[in-house]
């Protein structure tokens, strides 16, 4: 069920257009994030669904109703901001109270919710406790309690983790997903952490330049993504421009700098096509030359190697000067994954990791 | 001893010479006075009295310390209601334009404040500047009476000090965090309910100290009721002066003086207690 739906929305700040015409679906109780480097738009559609920006056009419908005009007051949303934005002038009580009281709810309701919204975000005892007195955490919890105490119909995140250091950020993850399964509110997540964003979400929306470029699970966005620049985003990826030199069924073989490779051809490719390869420094595979690459194999030679604890990074140069990262699992069938610098080995990945999109 | 330290004993001495000779030394002299008998021909004598004090303690000046409270406390109000939703749209201007805003506040500073109150008298006569206008409109068909009335010291004194009520709005409302007050239209409040709840209390700093400083001048500027109220209405201010230039009572004069400095110090003092309470509260 469409808990917002985003219809053709469109928002500029001077002349200069931020959101174009957007499109996006927001379903009941998902935890779904917007994902984007800084300036793609991603915070403004969060605050156009919070009310705090209005839309230039377009529609914006939330539980079903229009309400692109409404004021924020008066929209059933509320949201965590990424400066927290706690009132200085309140304790700990008072600020998470604010929602409630001007809803003229009577003190005794007030006093149990807040007291709820602070266990849920594990401040129990803090009450009377002035804000200036918090440490980032304990602020960033506070934030959350105050909006959810409304029980809103979507809770709203603006980067909210991007103060904290890491291993609090780490902890938040966990504890902003056992909130989501707890209370059931939709969560809508922005942030420009891919990280963040495929360890919480149900769904992710990658955005560039006011425009949605994909939307889809983690896992799609990871192992498929629909173009250059989510690949690239999310996750490190190894691009190869090749051309394909024959059709066979449902592969097809490419040519790489002069190496010949077969390849799955999932989107209809035709001979003589440029396109472009990409692959996860995961699922490359490098073996040892032995004076000639085997089949399908680039030849490479390793320019570094960093030892990661639960992985080795292999930084390889091709001999066209293209750097390639590849990252080895330690495991038992394969004890030597270690390589000297300088060392000539053979690259390549079993067919059908890849994923082929034309050249744009 | 080296050249920095050497220049900062110069620069503090010469600070505290120059306060010494000019305020300290005056001041004392008025305390000393206050204590003194009336004289003619030497202003004041020996010995040592406290009848001046007594004397202050009459009804007849306490009505003129009333009505001056009055004067002040209305004064302070006015410049007040009229400054904060001034000083709101200053520190809501675009960035670049708020220096330009700012310097048309500031720039009435550089005429004397005395100079400015005759210009008002030119404004407000009966055959001033405004009467004239309105009479050749046709708006009025006889000169309206403002100079000599209680309007004309109001607006005297409001003219003259509201910049320092707008300044130290402006400084707190400049720094107001804006996204406080979006947080708080996302958690239900209505335009009124962001002012009351979150505007309101944390300008609160700049309004105490806007008010003092208002407040505290309002009570000993003699020469605007003089020139604008036609010397009808007797203020602290003008009664001291009085005191010294016209009944030649100088003692009398200074015990006055000292009792509204010992009033101001009060006032001061309830101020800081009050202000580091509030700071204490919301230290960010």
């Amino acid at each position: 069920m469409t808990v917002v739906r985003l219809q053709n929305v469109s928002k500029s700040f001077n002349n200069q257009a931020v959101i174009d015409n957007l499109c996006l679906d927001i379903f009941k109780g998902e935890f779904l994030t917007l994902l984007g480097p800084s300036g793609c738009g991603k915070t403004t559609v969060l605050r156009l669904i919070a009310g705090l920006e209005t839309c230039d056009s377009g529609t914006l419908f939330i539980n079903g109703r229009d309400q692109t005009r409404l004021p924020a007051c008066e929209r059933d949303v509320n949201t965590v901001f990424q400066s927290y934005a706690l009132f200085p002038h309140m304790n700990v009580f008072d600020n998470i109270a604010f929602g409630l009281t001007l809803k003229k709810i009577p003190a005794r309701q007030i006093r149990d919710r807040v007291q709820e919204a602070l266990e849920l975000v594990k401040l129990e005892g803090l009450n009377n406790r002035p804000i200036h007195q918090l440490s980032g955490g304990q602020q960033q919890r506070v934030a959350i309690a105050r909006a959810i105490v409304n029980r809103p119909l979507i809770l709203l995140l603006d980067e909210p983790l991007s103060a904290l250091d890491y291993k609090l950020r780490k902890q938040m993850r966990l504890d902003l997903r056992q909130l989501h399964r707890k209370l059931g509110i939709t969560f809508v997540f922005v942030t420009h952490d891919q990280e963040e964003a495929l360890t919480l979400s149900d769904r992710v929306v990658v955005m560039n330049h006011g425009r949605i470029q994909q939307t889809g699970t983690p896992k799609d966005i990871y192992e498929t993504p629909v173009n250059l620049f989510v690949a690239d985003f999310v996750g490190e990826s190894n691009i190869f421009d090749a051309t394909v030199t024959k059709l066979l069924g449902p592969d097809m073989e490419i040519r790489i700098q002069g190496v010949s490779k077969m390849v799955e051809n999932r989107r209809g490719f035709q001979e003589g096509q440029a396109v472009k390869v990409l692959l996860r420094p995961e699922d490359m595979t490098v073996e040892r030359t032995r004076q000639q690459c085997p089949e399908g194999f680039l030849p490479a030679q390793v320019k570094e190697m960093i030892y990661k604890g639960t992985t080795v990074d292999l930084i390889l140069r091709l001999d066209n000067g293209q750097q390639v990262f590849v990252t080895e699992f330690f495991n038992e069938d394969e004890q030597d994954i270690f390589y000297d610098v300088n060392e000539r080995v053979c690259v390549s990945w079993i067919k059908g990791w890849e994923v082929t999109l034309a050249d744009e | 001893m080296n050249e920095r330290q050497g220049f900062k004993f110069f620069a503090v001495f010469l600070n505290m010479a120059w306060f010494a000779v000019f305020v300290l030394v005056p001041g004392l002299m008025v305390v000393v006075v206050s204590f003194l008998a009336r004289a003619t021909g030497t202003f004041f004598a020996l010995p040592f009295t406290l009848s001046h004090y007594r004397e202050l303690m009459d009804p007849v000046y306490a009505r003129v310390l009333g009505n001056s409270l009055i004067y002040s406390l209305n004064t302070t109000l006015l410049c007040l209601f009229i400054s904060y939703p001034f000083a709101w749209l200053l520190s809501r201007a675009p960035r670049q334009k708020r220096p330009l805003l700012l310097m048309m506040v500031i720039i009435p500073f550089w005429t004397s404040s005395l100079i400015r109150t005759y210009a008002l008298v030119i404004l407000m006569k009966a055959n001033g500047i405004i009467n004239t206008v309105l009479l050749a409109t046709g708006i009025i068909s006889e000169p309206l009476p403002m100079l000599y009335t209680d309007f004309a010291v109001y607006v005297g004194l409001v003219y003259s000090l509201l910049p320092f009520m707008i300044l130290p709005l402006y400084a707190v409302m400049e720094k107001m965090d804006t996204r406080l007050m979006e947080a708080a239209r996302d958690l239900g409040a209505t335009g009124f309910q962001v002012f009351y709840h979150v505007v309101l209390p944390l300008s609160l700093p700049g309004i105490m100290a806007g008010c003092i400083m208002v407040f505290l001048p309002a009570m000993g500027l003699f020469y605007i009721p003089d020139l604008l109220g036609g010397a009808k209405t007797m203020l602290v201010g003008n009664f001291i002066k009085n005191q010294f230039l016209t009944t030649v009572n100088w003692p009398f004069g200074s015990a006055a003086s000292v009792f509204l400095l010992l009033l101001m110090v009060l006032m001061l003092g309830i101020y800081f207690f009050l202000s580091s309470r509030f700071n204490r509260n919301q230290a960010s």
